[in-house]
């Protein structure tokens, strides 16, 4: 009995003396900021998440149902029919939340970056040119995101008194409640964030990517200072950046049916063919809740792959209009496995949803799988025909509508198989009218219509153009998503700032409407 | 302890001569148990403190008046009382008895006994627990203990159910009590390898001073198990073994849901499905009818076997016990399996100066669970499949996982989805094995006779194995199939093993010195715990040589594709605690006495000096009922006064396993490389941290009254507690701006729950002559539980995506919501109330409100009758919970008309707004604004319920019918559990602790049969 009070009052001791040994909290893998950024490896990792999480989905499957690209599908399980489909728009919408989300997510992670590049030390004169490099890149995607916002929540753009969103130029600390600034201030970073990172692009000798398109270069900076001073409707500036793009980025459109398909559906288009920036997908990110394509099929392009959105009857019509536009057959999948039902019939089918599937292709095409290390397709960000509508618009705006013609000819030549006569337009607004339209058959399921009609609808004389038989039909009864009911000057064109925000900041200023 | 009994017994008796005044007799008698004579039973004169103890033979003598109350007590047996009348003859039967182990009440470390005790607490005996067809024994101490809310919200057999005791005192932090087993605080939140049969007593912890010994974990309350021992005594062998065999059935729901016919004319008048094209001559002709909940739940068996064997003798005790236990769920798949054997062994030294304790209890489990519930993964979620597949879909259509595959590409919509879920039926596979191991002991050590050492190790292992396979060729495997992959499906499977490490070291100095008690001990405490887990997923198995959980039909990697590339992961955490502790008491002539107890902590959560908290709590108690001016008050027969005060930690950051909030600390912002971030290269996830972080901690202050009037009859305790809880852990909002959505926190939010508890139980019927007693027994608790503190954002915390608020004044998370009015006549849109009080079909934010109610009901309880007639018992037993509500999305689904073409809903769509049907509570299928159905109250629905949650009725088989038999006793019963429901809850299940109710588990109706034998 002695022996155990004896080993008793021992262990007491040892007891006493290791407490803090004992009680060191064991994290292993978990690295606090000091240790996590020591070099331009650790800087780029930090880009690299950045790019990741500005890789949403929500802004392109938002801005084609919210609008007239999309219309529900056949295996529609109630996605979006009672929301953004029927343009319930309200603070607690998800797609208003994920867009801000993403953005600001974003951002924080790029503000680290450009906050930590001058404080590391490189090991050598190439190490510096990584660190610069690294910075240049989160410049222009600061200014992608900023701009990103301002498209979406400043009531107008074209008003540099109106609000923006919060302006993130550094790091914001979680105890903050930020205030929404102006758009003056967010185009003046923009371009500010633009100008430094064009001018260290210009000085940097960073060994070149193996794919220049999967990261932000000086020509995506030149093409966002394009669309941000058209965005603004600032088009002489906006003209003269989508010109540098133009003669100087070396970049080409893609002018046949296989790498116009290429860019879209495989990505293995020919170097310096049509993309300026794309967000890369690598098969290892295959996951249902984050490809692109399963914005609007739960499993492939195909009919049989669970389509709960597909291209809207008016889109497809316009496409359809002229058969051998090479974008008809790269957007709708017409053609091979389980392919789209297109019924001539549809206006007065009694059962269109059955009937009539146009079933959408553009995102990975038949590569598109949903299955482990299966092909998921990259987010097409900037390509260069938006230069040429960039410039037809300038022309437009400088009462030049032959030249507005000729800019869109441009981007038809490279379409058709055949060269296509200009468009001739016989009023300002038939011009705004027809680069809207080009931008719609052009430009669709990549993010941009949602704002296009936002920044040309009025001038253009505009509405949503949404066929009857996908609102008004027996099959598709949404009298709430009758386009009436979302006209160019509705509040809803500005989306409300999100539940989000007002979770920890319900002091900031919400636009009107909401 | 016996000699000491001597000396106060003796004392006393000096005191109380001086009030006897009354002609006394000489009371004889046998006392008497169902197996024979019991010698030692204690048999004292009521009021007085007169008394003496039953020879060998049973027999005691007694000198008393008439109208003297006796009171016959002996340890693991109720309490008897008898009036001295005119025969000077009483014989007394007793009954083996939960209200016998009240007797001694868990204080901390500790037992006192009842008396003496100055804490809140409530315990259930063996006889509660035994031989209820429940797997999980947390789940049977449902509604039998005031104050404390267990909610079983799923079917699952041997799920763990949500502990709540007197209310939830954290918004996002943890709510989940500690489980002490056999001194071990173990922190183990599941139970199912551990077999009821095994449990003696189980106690629940709930005011300060009774928790304040396990301060480092026990904010949330305390419940303390203690398994089955072994008496010392002279040399004896007894065996007793129980089977149960029982079925279960869904309990079915109050919806109205539309049968095949009604569903396709709802589709011919909305324009979608199968009805769509269909007249309505072949709408009448129609003659498939599917009930897919009836196909996807069924009745279920349990079956149960237990043996246990308790050996006494003088120094060396052992209790052992065999048990087998099989329950299927009654949804299709689900099941549990398991096999305990326990070993516990008490024993001593000749001087009995040094004792000793080894509990070892080995217990396996195989358990199926359902996956996915909650969910819309159409493909996945049996439940889902079962609460809304169309009626009009036939079980026939599916002939293998192609046919699955055919009719899904071959239907519109999502109509397939009953078939693709029968073909998961057929080529899924799940099953977590888990080995646990548990050994606690106890070495103590008299030094002196005052001074006691003590010596606590105490280790528990868990092995989890589980895996989970969908077969090569399956539908989902054909669905998600690569271009060019030869090899389809997958498996999991996932190696976990917890292991929990605790070390007590105490000394204990207990004097007593005239009328002074005093106790003190010291305490230093490690507590280790820790799991590791590797992870793996096969990806490609081949067809016919695949067999799931042996790593058969692997497909390996090839130069070709990355398909058949295996993902692993591995995972290692670790949580460390260090306490030191002590506690005084001090008694003054058994009628005054106070606790007093402090301790600090250190967690490996925290960091720096923020690792360490200080913890104390103060307690008191007086015994009304031993003061002079009571001897007057005779129908009162206990009544004891107390109150306590003090502070508990918590440590536990977040909601989840134990292990939830450590990797990556909350303490720093974290960078973890993530691997595929960009391009194929690697990334940083960053996750916020607040550096500040430390210890939550709870306040707690409690005062009750403890009584027995009228002999004993009627019985009860009344509580009063205040909760806070300050330095609250909170995962909260933040501007999306920093860079997250949230972050866990230490904050300013206060969170108090304050209400009272009454037990009660009342002997209605108590003729122990002629062996009738009918006993009434009931608690209920009432709590309320607000917010207040919170400074920034207007007093609100949402959650949620802003559908639950917590607001200064108010209950946490309550739901933020338009306030739904109706139908509008003139167009079949929704209305609701704006901030005005006007109907609108358009709310903005600023028209939402707090309902005024939650999750988290005010009121609850249980209570039910005890009936006994010679041998033939009767016990029921019926919970209840009042002012709660939860959206209930269930329902919500049946009047979705994004439902209508691919699953059921209800019939009363038919009743939907019309240009003609104007006059209806059911919007138009075309109505705008149904979109904000979910940010309304119209589906937050009153989820009171009385329930009767288990009735008895049984037979224990008299002795004189088991003289000539190896048997001492036999019972035979018959049990039903979860009977019926009183209810406005229209769903499977009123009971749940959710928000919301989809897609979930009900959990079911039990008929059980059982047969107890003792030899």
């Amino acid at each position: 009995m002695k022996k155990i009070f004896g080993i008793l009052l021992v262990s007491l001791t040892l007891f006493v003396s290791c407490d803090d040994e004992v009680l060191e909290p064991f994290t292993p893998g978990s690295l606090t900021e000091d240790v996590a950024i020591q070099n331009s490896t650790d800087l780029s990792r930090l880009v690299n998440s950045s790019m990741n999480i500005l890789t949403n989905r929500t802004e392109y499957a938002f801005s084609s149902i919210f609008t007239d690209e999309a219309a529900p599908g056949f295996n529609n399980g109630g996605q979006g029919i009672n929301g953004d489909y029927v343009f319930l728009m309200n603070v607690s919408n998800a797609s208003a939340e994920a867009i801000w989300n993403t953005q600001y997510f974003g951002l924080a992670r790029i503000n680290r970056v450009i906050g930590f590049a001058d404080g590391i030390v490189p090991v050598s004169p190439a190490d510096t040119q990584l660190i610069e490099r690294s910075k240049a890149e989160a410049l222009v995607l600061r200014a992608l995101a900023h701009m990103k916002v301002l498209s979406y929540f400043s009531t107008n753009p074209k008003d540099d008194a109106a609000l923006a969103g919060v302006l993130a130029d550094r790091v914001i600390l979680a105890t903050e409640t930020p205030q929404r600034v102006t758009n003056a201030e967010f185009y003046t970073l923009i371009h500010s964030d633009l100008d430094a990172a064009i001018a260290i692009f210009n000085a940097n000798t960073a060994p070149a990517y193996a794919n220049k398109t999967y990261y932000p270069s000086k020509v995506l900076a030149q093409a966002l200072k394009a669309r941000a001073y058209a965005l603004k409707g600032d088009y002489v500036k906006a003209e003269a950046a989508a010109d540098l793009v133009i003669t100087t980025s070396g970049i080409t459109l893609a002018n046949t049916q296989a790498t116009y398909n290429a860019v879209f559906h495989t990505h293995n288009e020919p170097a310096n063919t049509e993309v300026i920036f794309r967000l890369r997908r690598t098969v290892q990110q295959n996951a249902q809740a984050t490809n692109l394509h399963n914005g609007w099929a739960s499993v492939a392009n195909r009919r049989n792959g669970s389509p709960f959105y597909e291209v809207s009857r008016s889109l497809y019509n316009k496409l359809a209009a002229t058969p051998e536009d090479y974008r008809l057959s790269t957007t709708v999948h017409l053609t091979g496995t389980s392919p789209s039902l297109i019924d001539p019939d549809y206006a007065t089918s009694n059962d269109v949803r059955n009937s009539d599937i146009i079933v959408l292709h553009k995102h990975g095409g038949q590569s598109a799988a949903t299955a482990t290390n299966g092909f998921n397709p990259d987010f097409m960000v900037s390509r260069l025909s938006e230069m040429y509508f960039i410039k037809a618009e300038a022309r437009v705006q400088a009462a030049d509508l032959v030249g507005a013609g000729l800019a869109l000819k441009s981007v038809l030549d490279a379409r058709f198989p055949t060269a296509q006569a200009a468009p001739v337009f016989a009023s300002a607004q038939a011009a705004w009218k027809g680069i809207l339209d080009e931008r719609r058959k052009e430009l669709s399921f990549e993010g941009f219509r949602f704002i296009d009609l936002k920044r040309l609808g009025t001038l253009a004389g505009a509405s949503l153009e949404r066929d009857p038989s996908e609102y008004a039909s027996s099959a598709w009864n949404f009298p709430a998503g009758n386009p009436a009911n979302l006209p160019m000057n509705s509040f809803k064109f500005a989306l409300p700032i999100p539940q989000s925000e007002l979770n920890a900041n319900s002091g900031i200023q919400q636009n009107p409407g909401y | 302890m016996r000699s000491k009994f001597k000396w106060i017994f003796s004392l006393l008796l000096a005191l109380s001569m001086q009030f006897v005044f009354a002609q006394e007799k000489t009371v004889t008698g046998v006392v008497s148990d169902a197996s024979g004579p019991v010698p030692g039973v204690n048999v004292i004169i009521k009021g007085s403190k007169a008394g003496t103890q039953t020879d060998f033979d049973g027999k005691y003598s007694i000198r008393a008046k008439a109208g003297d109350v006796l009171i016959y007590s002996f340890v693991g047996m109720s309490e008897s009382t008898r009036t001295v009348g005119a025969s000077n003859t009483i014989n007394v039967v007793m009954q083996d008895g939960a209200r016998a182990l009240a007797e001694v009440v868990v204080q901390g470390y500790r037992t006192v006994t009842k008396k003496a005790a100055v804490t809140a607490d409530a315990q259930v005996s063996s006889k509660t627990i035994e031989n209820r067809p429940n797997a999980n024994a947390v789940n049977t101490i449902q509604g039998q203990l005031a104050g404390v809310n267990i909610t079983a919200s799923t079917g699952q057999p041997g799920a763990k159910s949500s502990v709540v005791i007197r209310g939830v005192g954290t918004i996002t932090g943890n709510s989940d009590p500690l489980y002490v087993i056999d001194g071990f605080p173990s922190n183990s939140d599941n139970f199912r390898s551990i077999n009821p049969n095994d449990i003696e007593t189980m106690a629940v912890l709930k005011d300060a001073a009774a928790i304040s010994e396990y301060g480092n974990r026990g904010s949330n309350g305390v419940i303390v198990v203690n398994t089955k021992k072994g008496k010392f005594g002279d040399p004896k062998t007894t065996f007793r073994y129980s089977t149960q065999y029982g079925v279960g059935e869904l309990q079915k729901p109050k919806y109205s849901y539309a049968n095949a016919k009604q569903l396709l004319k709802i589709e011919q008048n909305f324009g979608a499905g199968l009805g769509a094209t269909l007249s309505d001559a072949e709408i009448a002709a129609y003659n498939i009818n599917t009930d897919w909940v009836d196909y996807f739940f069924d009745q279920s068996t349990s079956t149960s076997h237990n043996i246990s064997v308790e050996n006494s003798n003088k120094n060396i005790t052992s209790f052992t016990s065999l048990g087998y236990f099989e329950q299927d769920g009654i949804l299709q798949s689900t099941g549990l399996q398991r096999f305990t054997v326990r070993n516990n062994i008490n024993g001593k030294s000749a001087n009995d100066r040094f004792k000793y304790q080894v509990n070892t209890a080995v217990g396996f489990s195989k358990n199926r669970e359902a996956t996915n519930l909650g969910e819309g993964a159409i493909n996945r979620n049996f439940v889902l499949g079962a609460f809304i597949g169309a009626p009009y879909v036939s079980p026939d259509v599916y002939q293998g996982s192609q046919s699955a595959l055919d009719y899904y590409n071959n239907t519109p919509g999502l109509l397939a989805t009953p078939i693709m879920l029968i073909d998961k039926l057929q080529t899924y596979k799940n099953q977590t094995e888990e080995i646990r191991v548990d050994v606690a002991t106890d070495f103590s050590y008299d030094i002196t006779k005052d001074l006691v050492a003590r010596v606590r190790l105490n280790g528990q292992v868990l092995e989890n194995r589980f895996f989970q396979a969908e077969f090569p060729g399956s539908f989902n495997a054909l669905l998600f199939q690569a271009a060019g992959q030869a090899f389809t499906g997958f498996e999991d499977v996932n190696q976990r093993r917890e292991f929990f490490y605790n070390n007590l070291f105490q000394l204990n100095y207990g004097k007593e010195i005239g009328d002074h008690t005093f106790n003190l001990n010291a305490n230093m405490e490690y507590n280790h715990s820790r799991v590791n887990s590797n992870n793996f997923r096969q990806r490609g198995l081949i067809p016919g040589i695949f067999v799931p959980n042996t790593g058969a039909g692997y497909a390996a990697d090839t130069g070709t594709n990355d398909f058949y590339v295996p993902q692993i992961s591995a995972g290692h955490i670790r949580n460390d605690l260090v306490s030191y502790f002590g506690s005084f008491d001090y008694d003054f002539q058994k009628k005054y006495g106070v606790v007093a107890s402090f301790r600090r902590d250190g967690s490996s959560r925290f960091i720096g000096d923020l690792q360490w908290g200080n913890f104390w709590s103060v307690g008191g108690r007086w015994n009304i009922d031993e003061e002079a001016f009571m001897d007057d008050v005779s129908f009162i027969n206990v009544l004891k006064l107390r109150g306590s005060y003090g502070t508990v930690g918590n440590q536990r950051i977040i909601g989840g396993t134990v292990f939830a909030g450590i990797q990556p600390p909350a303490f720093a912002d974290i960078y973890s490389v993530a691997n595929n971030t960009y391009n194929g290269g690697t990334g940083y996830a960053i996750s916020l941290g607040y550096p500040p972080l430390q210890w939550e901690t709870t306040t707690q202050w409690n005062a009750g009254l403890d009584f027995e009037m009228f002999t004993g009859r009627l019985r009860g305790a009344f509580d009063y507690y205040n909760r806070q809880t300050t330095d609250l852990f909170l995962f909260k909002p933040i501007t999306p701006t920093a860079g997250a959505s949230g972050l866990t926190q230490n904050t300013d939010v206060v969170v108090t729950n304050k209400g009272v508890e009454l037990n009660l139980g009342y002997d209605l019927i108590k003729n122990q002559e002629k062996g009738i007693t009918l006993t009434v027994r009931a608690n209920g608790s009432y709590n309320d539980n607000k917010v207040s503190g919170i400074e920034a954002n207007n007093g609100q915390i949402f959650a949620g995506g802003g559908l639950y608020v917590s607001e200064n004044g108010a209950s946490i998370n309550e739901p933020f919501v338009y306030k739904y009015l109706g139908v509008n006549p003139v167009n079949g849109n929704l209305l609701f109330q704006d901030a005005s009080g006007n109907p609108t079909e358009n709310p903005v934010q600023a028209d939402k409100r707090r309902a005024g109610i939650n999750n988290l009901p005010v009121y609850q309880g249980g209570f039910g009758l005890d009936f006994d007639y010679k041998g033939f018992f009767i016990s029921s037993l019926f919970t209840y919970a009042f002012d709660v509500a939860r959206f209930d999305y269930d329902l919500d689904n049946l009047y979705a008309v994004g439902n209508i073409g691919q699953f059921t809903v209800s019939d009363e769509m038919l009743n939907a707004w019309t240009s003609t049907n104007t006059n209806t509570n059911v919007p138009a299928l075309t109505a705008g604004n149904l979109g904000l159905s979910d940010e309304s109250d119209r589906f937050l629905k009153d989820a009171s319920y009385i329930r009767l949650r288990n009735v008895q009725v049984g037979y224990n088989v008299p002795q004189k019918f088991l003289q000539k038999t190896f048997m001492t006793g036999v019972s035979l019963s018959l049990q039903g559990e979860n009977l019926f429901n009183i209810t406005k809850w229209q769903g499977f299940d009123p009971e749940s602790s959710r928000t919301a109710d989809v897609y979930q588990y009900p959990t079911p109706r039990l008929f059980t049969f059982g047969l107890d034998v003792k030899f």
